[in-house]
């Protein structure tokens, strides 16, 4: 054999080389190249020697020895190295704490997730107000309302005859719808019940990417003829309360202001129209107009009538801004053509998150949500606080332990961190157990009756929002905690009883109890402003007597009166109210004090 | 040693090994030596693994050599014993004779 140029096998050396942890590579393939050698001296057959070789790389527990590098890369660093296995250490150690002081981790946990929970909650309820796409809309970011300015001040709704020139002139909406909310009595199966109607044209459901649920939608057709189409579709909502989700509603009838509509078809679940206001409950052709606004007659072939809204589904790749300035391009041509309408209207194109809320509605939101979200943060902070000073509290009967380990060898870095672990893993459970919280709230909130369609479920941001501030609430809590604590000092400590803190432990404390009790009275002396001013408002005198005094509202237009007819209906309505047992006055009013809504009081 | 204050049997010999080596204590010999010696055949891994522990229990200490030509140009993982070490080893042996007092002779073999 020739001695010198027999080498271990190329592959089995790289296999193992690869699988080695680096402090133990150089050591083992060496001896395994040295007793290589030795058994191609020996043998003389470097066959042997290969297949002892590839036995022996067969039969190395890389595993172990990896295993075995890694504990004791973590025990070299002492407090830092194999950062990972330093960190699962001190995790375990961390963990630890949720067994030795159960009662205190509760009480902790409780009152960061109240804490944490409370600003969710208000953040979930924000995130559907202003962030989330309206539900069940499909591809909600290549929707676009088309907003016209000279109909009441603020971009608002435009005109119908615009909005037809628009669908006619315009390449940058792969399709373009109008609506029109409306409220309405309808009535089928017996129960008559005040409902939101949406007059649309037939592309509006194009445009939302919605598939019929049940049925079909409204054909090209419906968009002719005024009042010639009683179709309508239901949503999904009505359709159970009203026909207890019976498949075969489609052909049947749905009386709408005196009049019988054909059930077309039925919207998918979730699915409720594209603004957050004046949430429909179904939809009819928008040719329908006359008869949903019987006082006003025929709309649709008014250029100066603006009232409706439009809203459409860009092309593929076009942006809000090309389809805004092609909008205005054609609003400048239809100026030149219309001078008399059209001269002084602009427009613009919004995103569809912007344009669910009407404009004066969005600044309102974003103020109260500001204003709500300042509260819980700062109700927030003084939880943190508290918290904080009971870690104070807790760690300073822990300065024996900690000590103990700093005279053993710890380094203030590593108590810091093994603290900061610990109140981590509290502040995570208590984000968990405040997402729960959240969740609850915001779900009690979603079944008040609120006129406004919102999603408040969780999604990511608020998940991520909840974990983010269970970070910062960890964070918080323990920065000042492990500072002071890492500190200790062993003799000091050591030589020290716990009643005999030391004075320069206690600035940590007096810190936290000053920010504590300054926000709270921060926020007492809000919290006190708001009480006041509601019972202020509740209690002014609205310069009538209040007592026993009811309202109901009529809107006999809406079944076709005239105004000779309504005439007739309220003389009539007066004098049976005022024949009631009990009754001592009847009185009609446009609107009622302090509420500037429609109709007529009694 | 932090969780048991014994030795199991192979540290036992990797540790009288490493003495016996002295300065030529380093994986291949130590396993060498534990298979002509103590006729024990062991793997590699099983070896570095047994040192590795000792080591962290603060019983020898180990540094890598100058890369040699004849291994392939790698270093070799020395190892020498800690006065923990020796202590350790002479715990083990006062306890192996106190175990084996009066019952050599039984079995025929010469106590120590």
């Amino acid at each position: 054999m020739e001695k010198g140029s027999v080498r271990p096998p190329r592959l089995a050396r790289s296999v193992l080389a690869r699988l080695l942890p680096p402090e133990y590579r150089d050591a083992v393939l060496g001896d395994l190249a040295e007793e290589f050698d030795r058994r191609c001296r020996e043998r003389r057959i470097a066959g042997f020697a290969r297949a002892w070789y590839w036995r022996q790389v067969l039969h190395v527990d890389v595993w172990r020895l990896r295993g075995e590098a890694r504990a004791e890369r973590a025990q070299r660093l002492g407090g830092g190295g194999g950062m990972r296995d330093l960190f699962s250490l001190e995790l375990r150690q961390a963990l630890r704490v949720f067994r030795l002081s159960p009662g205190f981790v509760a009480a902790v946990v409780l009152t960061l997730a109240l804490g944490i929970g409370g600003a969710t909650a208000i953040f979930s309820l924000v995130n559907g107000l202003l962030l989330r796409p309206i539900p069940g809309v499909d591809a909600p970011a290549r929707l676009a309302a088309v907003r016209t300015s000279d109909f009441g001040g603020a971009f608002g709704v435009s005109s119908y005859m615009d909005f037809l020139d628009f669908r006619e002139r315009s390449r940058s909406f792969e399709s373009i719808a109008a609506f029109k909310p409306r409220q309405a009595d309808a009535s089928a199966n017996g129960t008559t019940q005040p409902l939101g109607v949406t007059m649309v044209t037939s592309s509006y459901f194009d445009v939302v990417g919605v598939p019929a649920y049940i049925g079909r939608y409204f054909t090209a057709e419906v968009d002719q003829g005024a009042g010639a189409h009683p179709e309508a579709v239901l949503t999904e909502g009505l359709w159970r309360r009203l026909f207890g989700g019976d498949a075969s509603v489609v052909g049947e009838e749905i009386v709408v202001n005196g009049r019988a509509y054909t059930i077309i078809g039925v919207a998918p679940p979730g699915f409720r129209g594209t603004e957050m206001v004046n949430v429909p409950d179904l939809f009819v052709p928008m040719t329908m107009q006359p008869h949903l606004m019987p006082a006003s007659g025929y709309l649709l072939d008014r250029r100066g009538w603006g009232g409706v809204s439009i809203v459409g589904r860009l092309a593929e790749g076009v942006s809000h801004e090309t389809a805004a300035s092609e909008i205005q391009s054609i609003g400048r041509q239809l100026a030149i053509e219309y001078p008399r309408t059209n001269e002084s209207r602009a427009y613009t194109v919004l995103g569809f998150r912007e344009a669910a809320l009407p404009g004066g509605a969005r600044g309102g939101v974003l103020q109260l949500s500001g204003l709500l979200l300042s509260i819980v943060t700062a109700l927030w902070l003084v939880v943190c606080l508290n918290v904080a000073n009971l870690f104070l509290a807790r760690s300073m009967k822990r300065r024996q332990e900690l000590a103990v380990r700093r005279a053993l060898g710890a380094s203030r870095a590593r108590i810091a961190r093994q603290l900061v672990l610990e109140f981590m893993a509290i502040a995570l459970t208590a984000g968990v157990a405040g997402m729960f919280f959240a969740r609850a709230v915001a779900k009690g909130v979603a079944t008040l009756p609120i006129p406004l369609q919102f999603d408040v479920s969780l999604d990511m941001r608020t998940v991520a929002f909840a974990g983010a501030l269970a970070i910062v609430s960890g964070l918080l809590c323990a920065l000042v905690p492990a500072f002071a604590m890492s500190g200790t000092d062993p003799r000091v400590a050591a030589a020290t009883s716990l009643s005999m803190r030391p004075r320069r432990h206690r600035w940590p404390s007096r810190l936290l109890i000053v920010s504590q009790v300054t926000l709270s009275v921060i926020l007492l002396f809000a919290t006190g402003l708001f009480v006041k001013t509601y019972s202020n408002l509740t209690a002014a005198d609205p310069g009538f007597d209040r007592e026993n005094l009811l309202t109901a509202q009529f809107n006999p237009s809406l079944q076709g009166y005239d105004a000779l007819q309504m005439a007739d209906f309220y003389e009539r309505l007066t004098e049976e109210a005022a024949g009631i047992p009990g009754v001592e006055a009847v009185a009609m009013a446009d609107g009622l004090p302090a509420n500037a809504n429609f109709g007529r009081g009694a | 040693m932090s969780e048991r204050s014994y030795l199991r049997e192979l540290e036992q010999l990797a540790l009288l090994s490493v003495l016996r080596l002295g300065e030529d204590a380093y994986g291949a010999r130590i396993r060498e030596d534990l298979q002509q010696t103590a006729r024990r055949p062991v793997s590699i891994a099983t070896i570095y693994v047994a040192l590795s522990r000792l080591e962290q229990h603060g019983l020898v200490r180990s540094w890598m050599s100058d890369p040699t030509p004849v291994r392939g140009g790698k270093s070799k993982k020395y190892y020498e014993l800690r006065p923990d070490g020796v202590q350790a080893l002479k715990e083990a042996k006062a306890t192996l004779e106190r175990m084996w007092q009066g019952i050599g002779e039984a079995l025929g073999v010469r106590s120590t």
